[in-house]
């Protein structure tokens, strides 16, 4: 039952309290650059939650059996990237050979997700939070599908910008940035819920 | 030489290339760790060691050693993190609690001063990382001053309240979470010095 | 005519080709830490002596790691130094180093770093590759430094901390919430975008 309660709980405040595009600025290179139609944002969306949900479970792992153990803790940093960069290279492969489908949906997005910061970011955060193992898998899969309500809504809104009539000196980056702007906005009602 | 044993050289050549950066890196992050962590423990320690002068001004103070089942549930349930007696002239002056709410940006890192009533006598905020000009607002005087000088038993937080009560903290405008989170340590450290009172009983 | 080659990739960096208005690199840090410009100024000098220590490291080792790992590699060098200037930051600024948190570690996974090494000192000699980390650096520190001052001035009335307007002025704190970020850089690109174009037809 608490159980159920926490990853409920979880789900309010990694989707909305503290989504991470729009409230905490993580991944907001494949926000901006993935974003123009919203099946690709989609993929995206679903290729970061493969691989945060993934990478925070090693990177607990590696905290908890190798690094406070050892009292190596200064090299998280180095050593949560790694993991990350083998994982994705590691995803990709298995991917390709099992499921050509998913592969062919999702592959182009998975050598960007190494320098997605949010993947980064969520394992970090698992770890200044001190997350048990439930919290950590919970938190890090709705993080990651804040990350994709975000990018989804916005090409939405990016779609029919396409077509719109806008200022010449506000076409492409300008109008989307503002355009995050006012959904951010939107967003910023969501901090009344914590407490 | 066949192929396969060719790739099996070249695989085991880029493993051990990576390896040899890794372990470099390796080296000099254990050096510099070795150089800094010294001067960090001793800059937190120092910090730590201000604030609890601030809010009880010329005591002593000394740890109060806890069992680990009290340390963990007290983690648990309160943020807490550290917890010091005070003495002023051999005379028991109150305690600091030491506690880490969540706030915006991180846990804020504060010291809760109490005086032997268990009155707040003032708080200090040791470290945080709030938005500038927002929640870090919580590290002026005009809104950490709210928590001195006897105010007592469970504070609450007010919006744009012209005079607050006895008992109700103005909060920041802009930074309620941060308000809240300030708040809700200095709350919690009262019960923390409640619990510990019983403890010593 | 060799220096003039160096400090022509130091302008490249810092105008030409500048991270944050011309090629949208690094936005995580670029949105999220620009909230004053204090912080902006941190996050800009930390990135820069990450960028050039990276690349002159990766500019010295280029003939000697394999294409294969190489991104893995780079990596590793960049995590190393982001790692350095994290624990010389706690050390001996801490007040930068809250205030911009879990942006410090974040700045391994920084595009620019990573596409500095991979389209810049991985093929020039050690030298030219200092200049380019020193200008994207720079180039990044006055991006960042341009954003966090207008957002400081129009969301808290102050810069570096000091009052600018006096006490009766009231703040638009949305510019230092997160939506301002969006916002503030928005327009500050349409302006760029403006002031471009002016040029361009002023000098036909």
């Amino acid at each position: 039952m608490s159980y159920l309660k926490e990853f409920f709980s979880l789900a309010v405040l990694g989707v909305l309290i503290e989504n991470f595009v729009l409230v905490k600025f993580y991944g907001i290179c494949p926000f901006l650059g993935v974003s123009k139609k919203t099946d690709t944002a989609l993929g995206m969306g679903m290729a970061v939650t493969f691989v945060m949900v993934l990478a925070s479970l090693l990177t607990w792992l590696v905290q908890r059996y190798i690094l406070i153990p050892l009292n190596v803790e200064y090299l998280q940093t180095i050593s949560f990237i790694l993991l990350i960069a083998a994982l994705v290279q590691f995803v990709e492969m298995v991917v390709a050979k099992l499921v050509p489908s998913l592969y062919s949906a999702l592959g182009i997005y998975l050598p960007l997700i190494t320098t997605n910061c949010a993947v980064l970011g969520v394992t970090l955060i698992n770890v200044q939070r001190e997350y048990t193992l439930f919290q950590t898998l919970s938190f890090s899969f709705w993080s990651a599908m804040g990350f994709t309500l975000a990018i989804f809504l916005f090409a939405g809104v990016r779609e029919r910008l396409e077509t719109s009539n806008i200022p010449k000196y506000l076409k492409g980056f300008p109008i989307a940035l503002i355009t995050a702007g006012l959904i951010a906005m939107a967003f910023l009602g969501f901090q009344g819920l914590s407490f | 030489m066949d192929k396969s044993t060719n790739n099996k050289v070249f695989i085991i050549k880029l493993a051990s290339i990576l390896f040899a950066i890794t372990f470099i890196a390796t080296l000099l992050l254990t050096l510099c760790n070795y150089l800094t962590k010294d001067r960090i423990a001793e800059l937190a320690a120092k910090n730590a060691e201000i604030a609890k002068q601030e809010v009880l001004k010329d005591a002593t103070f000394a740890d109060v050693e806890l069992s680990e089942e009290m340390t963990a549930k007290l983690e648990d349930e309160f943020s807490f993190v550290a917890a010091y007696k005070a003495e002023r002239n051999n005379e028991f002056a109150g305690y600091c609690i030491n506690v880490a709410p969540a706030g915006f940006g991180g846990n804020i890192d504060m010291i809760v001063g109490l005086d032997p009533e268990l009155n707040f006598t003032g708080i200090k905020i040791i470290s945080m990382a709030e938005t500038p000009g927002l929640g870090a607002k919580a590290q002026d005087e005009s809104f950490y001053g709210q928590y001195a000088d006897g105010k007592k038993g469970t504070l609450s937080v007010v919006k744009n309240k012209p005079t607050p009560d006895e008992n109700e903290i103005q909060a920041i405008s802009g930074a309620t979470i941060t308000s809240k989170a300030v708040t809700d340590g200095a709350n919690a450290a009262v019960e923390i010095a409640k619990i510990l009172e019983k403890e010593a009983e | 005519m060799k220096e003039n080659s160096n400090l022509k990739i130091l302008g490249n960096g810092i105008i030409a080709e500048n991270p944050t208005f011309i090629q949208l690199l690094g936005m995580c840090p670029t949105l999220a830490v620009t909230t004053s410009l204090i912080n902006a100024i941190g996050m800009g000098l930390s990135a820069t002596f990450v960028l050039i220590f990276s690349n002159l490291v990766i500019s010295l080792l280029r003939k000697y790691i394999p294409n294969k790992i190489r991104i893995a590699s780079y990596i590793v060098v960049i995590a190393a130094f982001v790692s350095v200037i994290e624990m010389l930051l706690k050390a001996y600024l801490p007040s930068i180093s809250d205030a911009l948190g879990l942006f410090i570690p974040l700045i391994t996974v920084n595009c620019i770093i990573l596409a500095r090494a991979e389209s810049f000192a991985s093929k020039n000699k050690p030298i030219p590759s200092v200049f380019d980390g020193l200008g994207m650096g720079l180039g990044f520190t006055l991006g960042l430094s341009i954003l966090g001052a207008v957002r400081e001035i129009l969301g808290a009335g102050t810069l570096l901390g000091f009052s600018l307007f006096g006490s009766s002025f009231e703040p638009a704190l949305i510019f230092i919430l997160p939506p301002g970020a969006f916002l503030a850089l928005g327009i500050i690109l349409a302006i760029y975008n403006l002031i471009k174009d002016k040029k361009g037809a002023a000098s036909k």
